[in-house]
């Protein structure tokens, strides 16, 4: 009975919230949409983020340029070459698959903090970078769409509206590529990787390949996420991607758990609504920095006593809520993990 | 050639403040096994701690002794009611810790102080020594000789004290040097203090300089970093050498190579790191660790 139970809730919890979020945008007003959508295309940034660290092992202290690269490649295919909507996505995500194949390429081999360098000197040096060739990138006041940035293509729908269903349909179909990618033989090469290197070398998984890959999805996805941000926003400037945004990404990747999809939503939701609320309650220029303190303090709580964040709160209760076989994510280092990997890796 | 002596020398100089930096996160590292990345802002709250005593009227030298002392407690602190609480085997988690304190530390220097660069004052008066056509002035003479004191004072407590070699042996063993009834928490918590100190020299020769606000060590981290990683970051000397080294590229490639002025000048810097880790990823004086299968 329970075992029924453990796998049709699951799918039932995630049905309904499906069906909720393609009622929402007809019961809210267009400018909760806008928040929302917001928080979905950061999500797809945390979700890149979440496959990079949780799932592979590799940390980036730079994510947050790379969507800054997509939402500046795509706004530039749009106000230069004149493509349409939806060529720039792409084009900002083939784009942004080349950085993740660039930075990857020495990337994969240093590893550790050596990556962890690498990259926060990329997020450091992306806001220089825009300012310094301000001809192309608009320098300060950055580059800005004449219309809407995804206009509705019918009278039915507000921009707003169609703005956000198409970014709750990219995400839905992102999570579920991602979460059978990870259920395979990457998944399971990926999980031996993170909890034996040596081990799973030895049973002919390539890792410096496989974690090259997984830096290139990884870059590609946060592009994505970057150009629909910069949709949602219709603009992009400097000033959107500084270093510290970089980190908060990490925050909502670390809070909502970097194991979990569903928690990369949390997570972002968490950093984009927090500081707005903190903007709302105290209306003064500290507001943004009680955010960020905030922001620190939950993060540490985190770490300390969550380590698998919203995600991992969430399948904890629910594993005690339903008895069952399945205990909670198991961790990367526990045997029994390992153990299965075997008859899957050749 | 004159100019590119200049230029080499101003470049040494700033690279002690990145030296510094270094080693306190060498110090760390090698205790905690954390990169700790908050170390900058660390330094720079120390700094405006020893702003806040001067505009409370205490003479500046004695502020400077004040904050240094307080950010080896505010470091203490840190240690022990956050990192030691991290398991220390979780790269990641430890990384994104130091990231965590960058921003809290960040958040309360913020509300506190405001974001508006402030003049922290020269504590070594205003003079210029000049000799054979080059020109060092008061504050870089001065700096110098503080952090290269700062970092003699740690050399002979690491390697001619008792209690720097307790420090090593916890850093370097703590299941063994627990047998030898040393607590290895607040072993590393002292580590923490004498990283914090040393960290807060290098605000406080930076401040005059870059002028004193949030955001005033954020490149010298970044710095501080990548010389931890060319030095490699098990190495004292190693990371002082690699701060100097980094000091100087930058210095150069913002002079010479063409596009990388101002605040670009940091990637000839980095360049060079990335090119050596790729063939020596311990870095130039870093050994590297063998792990048992």
């Amino acid at each position: 009975m329970s075992g029924v139970l453990r796998v049709w809730l699951p799918r039932a919890v995630a049905a309904v919230a499906i069906v909720i979020g393609a009622i929402v945008p007809f019961l809210v007003s267009d400018y909760d949409l806008f928040a929302v959508s917001r928080v979905f295309a950061v999500a797809l940034g945390v979700i890149s983020l979440n496959l990079l660290m949780g799932f592979s092992g590799q940390i980036s202290l730079g994510q947050g340029a790379v969507f800054g690269i997509g939402g500046y490649a795509a706004m530039m295919l749009i106000r230069y070459a004149e493509w349409n909507v939806w060529l720039a996505v792409l084009g900002a995500v083939a784009i942004c698959a080349v950085v993740g194949a660039i930075i990857g390429l020495p990337g994969v081999r240093l590893g550790g903090f050596n990556l962890g360098l690498l990259t926060i000197v990329i997020a450091a040096v992306f806001p220089i970078v825009l300012y310094r060739f301000s001809d192309f990138t608009g320098g300060q006041a950055g580059i800005t769409l004449s219309g809407a940035g995804m206009a509705s293509p019918t009278m039915a729908l507000t921009d707003a509206q169609w703005m956000y269903l198409v970014l709750f349909a990219v995400l839905l179909l992102i999570i579920l590529v991602l979460r059978n990618m990870v259920s395979r033989r990457v998944g399971r090469a990926l999980a031996a990787i993170r909890a034996n290197p040596i081990l799973a070398a030895s049973m002919g998984v390539e890792a410096d390949r496989l974690k090259f890959s997984v830096f290139v999805i990884s870059s590609a996805l946060a592009g994505l996420g970057g150009a629909f941000y910069a949709f949602v926003l219709g603009l992009v400037v400097p000033e959107s991607y500084p270093l510290i945004f970089s980190i908060t990404l990490l925050v909502a990747s670390v809070v909502g758990g970097n194991r979990s999809w569903w928690g990369a939503i949390a997570g972002a939701a968490v950093i984009v609504y927090l500081p707005s609320w903190f903007s709302a309650a105290v209306p003064s220029d500290t507001s943004a920095y009680l955010a960020q303190l905030v922001f620190a303090i939950v993060l540490g709580v985190c770490i300390i006593l969550a380590p698998a964040g919203i995600g991992g709160l969430v399948a904890r209760a629910f594993a005690a809520i339903v008895p069952g076989r399945a205990g909670p994510p198991a961790t990367a280092s526990t045997p029994s993990t390992t153990h299965s990997n075997r008859q899957d890796i050749q | 050639m004159i100019e590119f002596l200049q230029i080499s020398l101003d470049g040494l100089m700033t690279g002690l403040v990145y030296a510094a930096l270094a080693l306190a996160i060498s110090v760390v590292f090698q205790g905690t096994g954390m990169l700790n990345l908050a170390q900058g802002e660390m330094a720079v709250l120390a700094t405006y701690i020893a702003y806040s005593a001067m505009i409370a009227g205490w003479p500046l030298w004695l502020s400077i002794v004040f904050a240094i002392a307080a950010s080896g407690v505010i470091g203490a602190a840190i240690y022990l009611l956050v990192v030691r609480w991290v398991d220390r085997r979780n790269q990641t988690a430890l990384t994104t810790l130091g990231v965590t304190l960058l921003l809290g530390i960040n958040a309360i220097v913020s509300m506190i102080w405001g974001t508006d660069p402030r003049n922290f004052p020269n504590p070594f008066g205003t003079w210029v020594v000049e000799f054979a056509g080059l020109r060092l002035t008061s504050q870089q003479i001065g700096g110098a000789a503080l952090v290269l004191a700062a970092m003699g004072l740690m050399a002979l407590l690491f390697t001619r004290t008792m209690f720097g070699l307790r420090l090593r042996a916890v850093a370097q063993n703590q299941s063994s040097a627990a047998l030898l009834g040393l607590s290895a928490g607040l072993w590393l918590a002292a580590g923490w203090v004498v990283a914090s100190a040393v960290g807060t020299v290098a605000g406080v020769v930076a401040a005059p300089t870059v002028g004193l606000s949030p955001a005033m060590l954020t490149v010298a981290l970044l710095m501080a970093l990548a010389a931890t990683n060319l030095g490699g970051i098990n190495s004292r000397i190693g990371v002082v050498i690699g701060g100097l080294l980094i000091g100087l590229l930058s210095a150069i490639g913002g002079r010479y190579v063409p596009g990388l002025g101002g605040d670009l000048n940091v990637l000839l810097a980095f360049a060079v790191v990335i090119g050596v880790v790729m063939f020596k990823p311990a870095g130039l004086f870093g050994h590297e660790s063998t792990v048992r299968a």
